[in-house]
């Protein structure tokens, strides 16, 4: 008798955590189908070798850094589409501006601070180019990118700011 | 011999549940990233891939809860010993396949080490939770105060 319970009991352990994972995987940003897409997207590759080089940020570690105020975001993007719209607080810094005059826009910013660049997503390398520029290039120690980008951000609802103003 | 009969089977509970509740919460934020490890395993239909990364996870951790409180004792072994089971079928399937990859057990940094020495561990696991299948008594355990409680 008592094997019969320990047998539905571990099911019923199993069904518990069951409904824990489908229970967060609605209620997390990071959440994924349930039902496997047909190909591996090239935004998961690239969002996997950068968590791989630890260098990731997810939506979540985006929102996490933008609610916390202490993280610098930087958009790579080039000024006409920051100014449609970007996350409150960016600065726009395109890789091009790196290797130009723009990396003056740099000059306050320690070499410690908390960075990280976004681009518009799946389909730009942007936000990736300007965190290698900064931190091979620059020796910026705290960089992330956020590859996910700005239709990530869009798609949320998180909060944006429109216009050249940071 | 009372510390054998008392603390081995605490020792083993504490041991597994708490190496169960760490593989389990280092994947349980990044499901999509464990997806990729689990596709990368080749074993499981491409249809339940994302299910498994989702749901598994989390059934690690709530089989490791219960072994480290001691609550339905030998039933999170069982459910232990049936997730370390599958594991170190996926895990043996691929060392004979010749596979190069990388476990994926206790995060997805791909830093802690081959395949055989993760079959050695599951194994090593396995045999923990078979022995705590077998401890009908388990000694300071949340189910030893219920039965406590109900018979007094």
């Amino acid at each position: 008798m008592s094997r019969v319970r320990v047998i539905l009991q571990a099911m019923i352990i199993l069904a518990a955590g069951t409904g824990a994972g489908l229970a967060y995987n609605a209620m997390s940003d990071s959440g994924i189908p349930l039902r496997t897409p047909r190909t591996v997207t090239a935004s998961e590759h690239v969002n996997w070798s950068l968590y791989l080089e630890g260098v990731r940020a997810s939506l979540a570690d985006a929102k996490a850094a933008f609610d916390s105020g202490s993280v610098v975001f930087m958009d790579a993007r080039g000024p006409r589409t920051y100014a449609g719209g970007h996350i409150p607080g960016a600065m726009n810094l395109t890789p091009h501006d790196v290797s130009t005059d723009g990396r003056n826009k740099l000059a306050g910013i320690p070499r410690d601070a908390q960075i990280i660049t976004y681009c518009g997503g799946a389909r730009c390398q942007a936000s990736v180019k300007l965190a290698h520029l900064l931190k091979q290039g620059l020796g910026f120690t705290r960089v992330r990118a956020f590859f996910d980008g700005w239709g990530a951000w869009v798609n949320a609802g998180y909060p944006v700011k429109k216009g050249n103003e940071p | 011999m009372r510390w054998v009969r008392y603390g081995i089977p605490v020792v083993l509970r504490v041991a597994l549940g708490g190496v169960l509740i760490w593989a389990g919460l280092a994947k349980v934020s990044e499901p999509a990233l464990f997806a990729l490890t689990v596709r990368a395993y080749n074993v499981l239909p491409h249809a339940f891939i994302n299910g498994f990364a989702v749901v598994v996870p989390w059934m690690e951790v709530a089989a490791g809860v219960c072994l480290l409180a001691g609550f339905w004792s030998r039933s999170g072994a069982l459910a232990a010993l049936a997730l370390l089971a599958s594991f170190g079928i996926a895990i043996a399937i691929n060392l004979y396949r010749g596979a190069d990859l990388d476990c994926g057990c206790f995060g997805l940094d791909g830093a802690r080490g081959s395949l055989d020495a993760a079959l050695a561990q599951d194994l090593v696991l396995i045999g923990c939770s078979l022995a705590l299948l077998y401890v009908r008594n388990m000694p300071v355990s949340l189910d030893r105060w219920l039965e406590g409680r109900a018979g007094s």
